[in-house]
């Protein structure tokens, strides 16, 4: 695929575009399997293959995008050809785009992260042999994605990742259920077994009779799996810096030094997971890592080269959206195993559902408890509990 | 590009398929994003692919590419086959060709006038600056989309059905700011006005009004009070009520919830399969239809993507649970009657229950004759927030903007009106239904469900309803 789109983009700026059409050129493809699992068994099954180009292309400070598929060399240059004759005939009308943004000269990159996968005919056989008796469902996806950019000057992106996850709860007959996710570097069918057999103990807490919460306060143990999802709360507006300058972020108030967070939450954009590339659409590259919060502090926005020019500041490779791509909270001085001991009587809460702003000036957010939440007293499981809906602010819960 | 796709039916070979289909979409589409009288996003799409589904031995496999080559094409169908054989022992339910009928035919979506979306850049452009015009007012937004999207879908059977669609979107949004707080007005929340249209939907005179208005509401609550808390009587807009249909009649009713496929993801649903024909869902005004049949709805069509004709039904009839959005393959597993309605986003997923159109059916009473049988209530319009339960039954909404009820007039605003209900019981408070006058037609591009995840086109209509003792609140 790699030497494809190189090829592609050496045709596309030799024979298409002229010296005055500053064209970035972007590649995203994947190769996936996707089987989706009910009670233990197989709902749907197949395969999704497909690859996609964008282009940006600036030309007297109008800016356009288009995106076609990536099939053949000789349509997908056809393709490209079209767009880019759209563009020459509509230029006039199009207006001036003052935070246009050209392509820049860097030195190319290329991260390749290869994997092993189990072969996609066996998977439906692991499954069952290994959850035989359970109510299992959910959906293993796997495959290699692909992305790459180009850029005039000759520089150009690769990131090549191979994954799989298996996605999955265990349901009992009373409708409570466990939440897991199987997924490591290469997949392992011992380690597989390893975890349904652990998580097959988890199941005894289940069973007993819900304890019905009322509403109210709690001391509450949130699961790395359900902080994720707090966490990913953070990832939209929250350090865009168009959201915070147009005042759209629900961190303004951490900006402005208006409300705190709490002196043990720190946050990152750390690309050293290896899950997403870390240029950008338009070929900037992102520094290893960003600190965007400190000990309770606000470090740094994420700034993408349209912003940087808007709001006269210096882009540190941030995606068009502002997103945060790869967000890592470091771990504190709890350890997991000490967990229920320190939370003593209070809620474990093992996953989230369906979060949501209620308020944005105030980060404000609402969502449900799902799955296997459970009441604990002196460090103990006693019950699971009823599904409870929570509205509170990310400044109280951080 | 040139391609049939009943000529590439015809160059497969098949070596265990008993049966296979192809899948072809082709999507055109062009977007317009402009904020505070610059552009953001001016974009062209082209989108074309094919899905391949086969039923070996009574399962099926499927395999997508958008690389329409035969040798593309033909090894996409061997990947299917051997998916469906490796499925073979472990599949959850056993299927044939009547879950795939044979149908032909064709739909064609309204649109008055075909055009180009960059002959109406100037508009966005107009609409932003209009939208920005004040000081208190941080953004000001505009976006334009105009979508035309092509299926043909054709099986070894004899299948042979052709859809073609365009469809429009505008948005249009303002947020006002000052030292605390910021609030934002949108024309009929995310991506409401959505239907299908040609050009003729981005109309000058009523997009300005609509930003002037737009404009002033949003600085209008910025200065407003909170919304109260307490329990009352609570009017809602059509412009909310498509969320509220959307959420906690939509999604519990889809029957691949019920049966449990999407309980590690989207979630399940508090109806059983013996609630049909029993469960009193709603009052007896409740009213609730099926229907893709109408036209210029956003999720209008004339087969689903399994080629089952489409036509409307009742799913909620006076009140009690009739019919659930289950599609052909729902129907086997079930025994409960369903719907057309085994839909994709496009070419490169396989059909699952979904919505369409879902709609409440207008009642009797005129809006004024609503607020006027209210001594103390509240009126909500605009969803901007969301979030419910995993089996659809506790929610929590929020909308943009409220106006307070007082002795059957409607008096001041409040911002950040929010409510909470649990679905049953909500719908269970209904006591008044608009008449056609009040109809609001809305739709969304951004329905998000399955595995792999799939967002796709649903349209609410929906007069304006009222309900009695609601919990409401407001913001911090």
């Amino acid at each position: 695929m790699k030497k494809q789109f190189e090829l592609l983009a050496q045709h596309v700026y030799a024979q298409i575009t002229n010296a005055s059409e500053d064209l970035i050129l972007n590649f995203d493809a994947e190769k996936s399997q996707f089987i989706r699992f009910n009670h233990g068994h197989v709902r749907q099954t197949g395969t999704v293959e497909q690859a996609f180009i964008t282009g940006k292309i600036v030309k007297e400070g109008k800016t356009y995008f288009f995106r076609c598929p990536f099939s053949s060399q000789e349509e997908t240059a056809e393709f490209i050809k079209t767009e880019i004759e759209n563009f020459r005939i509509a230029h006039h009308k199009l207006p001036m785009d003052p935070y246009a943004t050209k392509s820049i000269h860097s030195h190319s990159i290329c991260d390749m992260y290869p994997a092993t996968l189990p072969n996609a005919e066996d998977i439906p056989a692991i499954v069952n042999r290994v959850v035989p008796e359970l109510d299992f469902v959910g959906i293993y996806g796997g495959g290699t994605s692909f992305r790459g950019v180009s850029f005039p000057s000759g520089t150009r992106h690769w990131f090549e990742t191979t994954t799989f996850s298996l996605d999955y709860s265990i349901y009992l007959a009373n409708g409570r259920a466990i939440r897991s996710t199987y997924s490591e570097k290469n997949w392992n069918t011992t380690n597989f077994e390893k975890q349904i057999a652990t998580e097959k103990q988890q199941i005894s807490a289940l069973e007993q009779p819900i304890k019905k919460l009322e509403r109210g306060n709690y001391r509450c143990y949130i699961c790395p799996s359900a902080a994720s999802e707090l966490v990913a709360m953070q990832t939209g507006n929250c350090f865009s810096e168009q959201a915070l300058q147009q005042k759209e972020s629900p961190f303004c108030k951490l900006l402005e030094n208006q409300k705190p967070l709490s002196p043990l939450f720190s946050l990152s954009e750390d690309f050293s997971t290896g899950l997403v590339p870390r240029f950008n659409s338009i070929g900037e590259v992102s520094p290893q890592k960003i600190e965007l919060v400190a000990n309770g502090k606000f470090k740094a926005s994420l700034i993408g080269s349209r912003s940087a020019k808007e709001y006269q500041k210096q882009t540190n490779g941030a995606e068009v959206s502002e997103n945060v791509r790869s967000p890592v909270m470091p771990p504190g001085n709890l350890d997991a195993e000490k967990a229920l001991e320190t939370l003593g009587t209070g809620i474990y809460i093992s996953a989230l559902h369906y979060l949501n702003y209620s308020d944005v000036p105030n980060a404000r957010i609402t969502g449900m408890t799902r799955y296997s939440c459970l009441w604990v007293e002196n460090g103990k499981f006693v019950a699971p509990i009823n599904d409870l809906r929570f509205d509170d602010s990310l400044y109280s819960l951080f | 590009m040139n391609f049939s796709v009943t000529k590439a039916l015809t160059a497969l070979t098949p070596r265990k398929a008993d049966w296979f289909s192809l899948r072809y979409m082709n999507t055109r589409s062009q977007i317009c994003s402009v904020r505070n009288g610059h552009p953001e996003h001016i974009f062209s799409n082209l989108d074309t692919g094919v899905m391949i589904e086969v039923l070996v031995n009574d399962v099926f496999g499927y395999a997508c590419t958008n690389n329409l080559s035969t040798t593309s094409l033909q090894a996409a169908l061997l990947r299917a086959e051997r998916d469906a054989l490796a499925a073979q022992p472990f599949a959850l339910n056993r299927f044939s060709q009547a879950q795939r009928p044979a149908s032909k035919g064709e739909y064609k979506s309204p649109k008055e006038r075909d055009g180009n979306l960059l002959d109406h850049i100037d508009l966005a452009v107009e609409l932003s600056q209009k939208l920005k015009s004040h000081n208190a007012i941080v953004a000001g937004i505009a976006d334009f989309t105009l979508e035309t999207y092509n299926t043909e879908f054709v099986s070894s059977s004899g299948a042979s059905v052709f859809q073609t669609a365009t469809d429009t979107i505008v948005d249009l949004r303002a947020t006002a700011a000052n030292a605390t707080d910021s609030q934002t007005r949108t024309l009929c929340g995310m991506r409401g006005h959505s239907k299908q249209a040609g050009i003729e939907s981005f109309e000058r005179n009523f997009l300005l009004e609509n930003a002037e208005r737009i404009r002033e509401e949003s600085i209008e609550l910025l200065l407003s009070p909170q919304c109260p808390e307490g329990k009352k009587k609570v009017v809602i807009a059509p412009s909310q009520m498509m969320l509220q249909i959307h959420e906690s009649i939509g999604h519990p009713l889809e029957m691949d919830r019920i049966l449990g496929d999407e309980r590690a993801y989207a979630g399940a649903s508090f109806v059983k399969l013996d609630d049909f024909g029993k469960l009193q869902y709603g009052s007896p005004l409740l009213n609730v239809t099926f229907d893709p049949t109408i036209s210029g709805e956003f999720a209008s069509y004339g087969f689903d993507d399994i080629g089952d004709p489409a036509k409307k039904e009742f799913i909620i009839k006076d009140g009690v649970l009739v019919r659930a959005l289950g599609g052909l393959e729902s129907q086997l597993r079930s025994g409960i009657p369903g719907v057309a309605n085994s839909r994709a986003c496009s070419w490169n997923r396989a059909p699952i229950d979904r919505m369409a159109n879902l709609n409440i059916e207008p009642g009797t009473s005129n809006f004024n004759d609503i607020i006027a049988s209210i001594e103390d209530g509240i009126f909500m319009e605009c969803n901007r927030s969301w979030s419910i339960d995993d089996y659809r039954n506790k929610f929590q909404f929020g909308c943009e903007y409220g106006k307070l009820i007082k002795n059957g007039k409607l008096t001041g605003t409040v911002k950040n009106p929010n409510y909470r209900g649990i679905s049953v019981p909500f719908w269970n408070s209904l006591y008044m239904v608009g008449n056609a006058s009040t109809m609001g037609v809305f739709g969304t591009p951004n329905c998000g469900k399955g595995e792999p995840n799939q967002c796709v086109r649903v349209g609410h209509a929906s007069p304006v309803c009222a309900f009695c003792d609601i919990e409401i609140f407001g913001g911090l």
